[in-house]
């Protein structure tokens, strides 16, 4: 890649960061999990998670924050690290590592939490790193294949290809069951 | 819901609304006709509210509330036009009316017929319009200098206004007024609030001209006042505004001489105060200014632990520390004051469900055959308007049940030398950060045999079990019970005091019941009084701090682990001489470490007439806090009402004292 | 393929169920929008805020009534070329006729049938 189109990368990522940081203060709810465009692409916010790379359509997420230490709350499942306070409002915590069977890890400096709307509710998801937004065009969305690692299959939608390298895109209505 | 059975619960609901008015309107018309001062605004109102009233019913179909409403908006535009003097007769009617409107909606919501006969009032109608004698009039006013484009555009309401205000001999004027564009609303509100105070405003015509600056909004306005044309210049102030006397050829003779003391205070035309008096709000703004508020009270917690910070610092700064210590105090009050009164934007009347409850009383005694009476208290109490919407299907379904099964039939009670009248009383009070609403019937009470038998024929408990006064009085919300054997349904849902408690439950309140046999029973509702501040005790268990509710609190005691005693392997304390039964919050959550220390603390909770002690590691002290919901996934945690920020890194977590006390005691009623 | 513009239609009337059952009755209809005002003040600020390209009006409305209104409109002139169908009641027949005057260009009788309505429209506006 040129030096050209590395700043150009990178400015997309500043905007887009920028624009889901602004988008927060919007009112109204994003739509539940709505169908991604009909076009031949959409963009999709990679993440990382152990040595993976996974990816969420960038429709869901209402922001990105820094990792902040949850509430615990009992009687709750696993993978629910607890709560968190967004400017006043309680969130839970899901943890990404722990949700998709992945081993534990302290939290760093590269954590992320990526929060997600879904109709009237919103979730944080703790993941070690948000790495960048990529366009996934869909005819080269691969089902997953048999074995991926300890992942459940269930919470993957696909599998894209992007320069190189593999991105799991999740299946969030899986991922944010609760049971 | 079909949109047949929507647009009809629409209708309803505005009609009662429209009734409700009405009612009160009528009331203040009968007290004007008494002292011969009725005002014109009045009448319109009424008038205006019966055509609505047409309006919508015609709309939708309800044809006979149409036609009988189209009587009496007939009637009333007679009275308004002058046409037709208003009497104590004419008033004493149109009561008799609204009966009737009332009787009439009843029947459409249970789709019945055959009780209300409007013919009856429609032809009292009939004769007194046909016999009312005052001469129409036409429609010129040579002695007035209007053009012909505001003469065309006055309607018959405003030409009979016209008409009186030159009758009691005012001055009538035409006041041109500019406005720029962005703010003629409020601006013309304003001298309309002007100029109502000391004459009528006829007519309101806006009008363009094209000779003048194309951003103003132009309007012409008749005017009716006693007062002269400098007076009302001067009133105006600096609006822009041009009067001109309409009256030709003005007699002197006419002002000295008979001349009426200072025109009474004309209030303002009631439809332009319900422009500008009140705003719709939506709730989730509220609920947004609220959190705002809450940082607010996060920053000011930081600033007085900076002041305490400064203090001890020493240095010359420190002499700060105390100034600085007065300034967070004052903001404190000042923000709680604010976090008050945003809530109490949130708070409406209890009354407000008062009408439907009796509605649905009058209709079950018609459908039971029971008589019976309804009382209504605290109607002023508040609550979260969200709660009093969702409280009134719950409230219903207590009270159908209190008839259903309380009160006795006509007979029985005739025989026990008991009112032949059923009373239900239904109250409302506030206790402490709670809103209490009690419903209360004068019936044989609750059946304790009877439950009993019906909870084991149900499978609820087994057949040998005998259960005492509260364990039955608790087994009757237990899913599955029902008393009768046919379902009775109530505003089409189905009943059962089990999806009772579940709703209270769901807006964080609680219920139960107090009963004596043949005087009757009580159930007792308790809610929050809003979600929002609530007072409460900082506790710390292992190390992590939570809030409890100070509601839910009658006492704190300092225990030693040592003074807990066993008894039927459960801990308990006695505390002057009762027994209080311990919970241990650590234990409940499944915190694998036991609180060892010697010392504890136990919070007494009262609940359904009884103590229990709960078991907490530390007190650190009260603190008002807003408890917020952890969203609809963790809503039903048992144990925990929600999360709260307390100005520390963290937010904790607010106990559900009562929650906790159920799930551990019910453990042996339902045999889980 | 060009589809056609919409119109919007703005409703005056005090009631605020009635003002359902119009617009009910307007959304039945392809490519219309429709704007609320409780009486002609409130019509007044809606104006300037979107083009409009029908008004419905009642008459008996307080503050600024609909005779007023549709005087206002129709010696405007950029609002004069926008049709005007004035709702009334039976019984208002002089002020129904004073609207005509005024230089309305229709009137309904209330009750109506959302159809009459919709007929009344697609002439005015000149709708397909």
């Amino acid at each position: 890649m040129t030096r050209k189109n590395l700043k150009a990368v990178a400015i997309k990522q500043t905007n887009f960061l920028e624009r889901l940081v602004a988008d927060a203060q919007l009112e109204e709810p994003l739509e539940t999990l709505p169908e991604p465009v009909p076009e031949d692409g959409f963009e999709v916010l990679v993440f990382h998670l152990s040595s993976e790379r996974y990816g969420i359509p960038i429709g869901l997420i209402k922001e990105i924050i820094r990792y902040v230490e949850p509430t615990e709350v009992p009687h709750t499942v696993n993978f629910l690290d607890g709560i968190i306070s967004l400017r006043g409002e309680m969130i839970p915590l899901i943890n990404g590592r722990k949700r998709l069977g992945h081993e534990l890890k302290t939290p760093d400096k590269r954590s992320r939490i990526i929060v997600l709307q879904d109709g009237p509710h919103r979730y944080g998801i703790l993941v070690d790193a948000a790495v960048h937004v990529v366009t996934v065009l869909r005819n080269k969305i691969e089902p997953p294949p048999p074995v991926l690692g300890n992942v459940d299959a269930t919470f993957i939608d696909g599998v894209a290809e992007h320069k190189g390298q593999l991105i799991i895109l999740l299946n969030l209505r899986r991922f944010l069951e609760f049971a | 819901m079909s949109e047949k059975e929507s647009s009809k619960k629409d209708f309803l609901s505005e009609a009662e609304e429209l009734l409700e008015e009405l009612t009160s309107d009528l009331q203040n018309l009968e007290e004007s006709v008494k002292k011969n001062n009725v005002r014109p605004e009045l009448i319109n109102k009424v008038f205006r509210e019966f055509h609505s009233l047409k309006g919508i019913s015609g709309m939708l179909g309800f044809q006979t509330v149409s036609d009988f409403t189209h009587e009496l908006e007939s009637m009333l535009d007679y009275v308004r036009l002058g046409k037709l003097p208003l009497q104590e007769k004419t008033v004493d009617l149109l009561f008799q009316a609204i009966d009737m409107l009332n009787l009439m909606l009843a029947e459409i919501q249970e789709d019945s017929s055959g009780k209300a006969q409007p013919e009856i009032i429609t032809r009292k109608i009939t004769e007194i319009m046909t016999a009312s004698t005052v001469p129409v009039h036409t429609s010129a006013f040579p002695e007035l200098d209007l053009d012909d484009h505001t003469i065309s555009s006055l309607t018959e309401y405003e030409e009979h206004r016209l008409r009186e205000n030159l009758r009691n001999q005012k001055k009538i004027y035409n006041v041109r007024l500019s406005f720029p564009h962005s703010t003629f609303d409020q601006d013309l509100r304003e001298v309309y609030g002007t100029l109502s105070k000391i004459g009528e405003i006829i007519s309101t015509l806006p009008y363009f001209d094209a000779a003048l600056a194309t951003d103003r909004m132009l309007f012409r306005l008749i005017y009716g006042t006693d007062q002269s044309l400098d007076v009302v210049r001067q009133i105006l102030g600096h609006t822009e505004v041009e009067i001109h006397d309409l009256l030709r050829d003005r007699h002197p003779e006419i002002l000295s001489g008979t001349r009426e003391t200072q025109e009474q205070v004309v209030p303002a035309d009631d439809s332009l105060r319900s422009i500008s008096s009140t705003v719709r709000v939506d709730i989730q703004k509220l609920d947004e200014v609220i959190n705002v508020i809450g940082e607010l009270v996060i920053s000011k917690t930081m600033l007085t632990n900076l002041s305490k910070e400064l203090i001890t610092s020493g240095g010359s700064a420190s002499k700060l520390g105390p100034a600085f210590t007065r300034a967070a105090a004052e903001l404190e009050k000042k923000i709680i004051d604010l976090q008050h009164r945003i809530i109490e934007t949130r708070l409406v009347p209890v009354g407000q469900i008062y009408h439907r409850l009796a509605r649905m009383v009058r209709k079950i005694s018609r459908e039971t055959g029971k008589q019976l009476q309804i009382q209504f208290y605290g109607e002023d109490t508040e609550l979260d308007k969200i709660m009093i919407e969702q409280i009134s299907d719950p409230l219903m379904h207590v009270i159908r049940n209190a008839i259903d099964h309380g009160i006795e039939s006509g007979e029985q009670r005739r025989k026990l030398a008991k009112p032949e009248q059923g009373l239900i009383k239904v109250s409302a009070f506030q206790r402490g950060n709670n809103v209490v609403i009690q419903i209360q019937d004068d019936g044989r009470g609750v059946q304790l045999q009877k439950v009993q038998e019906h909870a084991r024929k149900r499978g609820l408990i087994p057949k040998d079990r005998v259960l005492d006064q509260a364990e039955s009085l608790e087994i009757i919300f237990a899913p599955g019970f029902s008393s009768t054997d046919q379902v009775t349904e109530t505003s089409g849902r189905g009943v059962g005091l089990d999806v009772v408690k579940r709703n209270i439950a769901d807006l964080k309140g609680t219920i139960h019941v107090m009963t004596e046999a043949n005087r009757g029973t009580i159930f007792e509702i308790t809610l929050p009084i809003t979600l929002a501040i609530i007072q409460s005790l900082i506790v710390g268990i292992q190390g992590t701090k939570y809030a409890v509710p100070l509601s839910s609190v009658s006492e704190t005691v300092r225990i030693l682990t040592k003074d807990i005693q066993t008894v039927d392997k459960k801990e308990v304390y006695y505390l002057r001489n009762k027994t209080i039964p311990l919970i241990r919050v650590d234990h409940f959550f499944g915190f694998s470490n036991k609180s060892k220390g010697e010392k504890l603390f136990m919070i007494i909770v009262p609940m359904a007439e009884q103590l229990f002690g709960l078991i907490v590691d530390e007190l650190s002290g009260q603190q008002e806090i807003i408890i917020k919901s952890m969203g609809e996934k963790l809503k039903n945690v048992p144990g925990i009402a929600g999360a709260a920020e307390i100005g520390e890194k963290k937010p904790i977590l607010v106990l559900d004292a009562e929650s906790m006390i159920e799930e551990v005691t019910h453990g042996k009623v339902h045999g889980l | 393929m060009t589809l056609p513009a919409s119109k919007t239609a703005l409703v005056v009337e005090d009631s605020s169920v009635v003002r359902e059952f119009i617009i009910s009755s307007l959304s039945m209809l392809p490519n219309i929008n429709s704007v609320q005002a409780a009486n002609g003040f409130e019509a007044l600020k809606a104006l300037p805020q979107q083009d409009i390209d029908i008004i419905l009006t009642d008459i008996n409305m307080p503050v600024i009534n609909g005779l007023e209104l549709v005087s206002f409109l129709k010696n405007h002139p950029v609002y004069r070329s926008i049709p005007v169908i004035i709702i009334s009641t039976e019984k208002s027949e002089a002020d129904r006729t004073r609207g005509l005057a005024l230089g309305a260009d229709e009137y309904l009788t209330k009750p109506f049938h959302p159809r009459d309505l919709q007929l009344m429209i697609q002439k005015l506006l000149k709708l397909g």
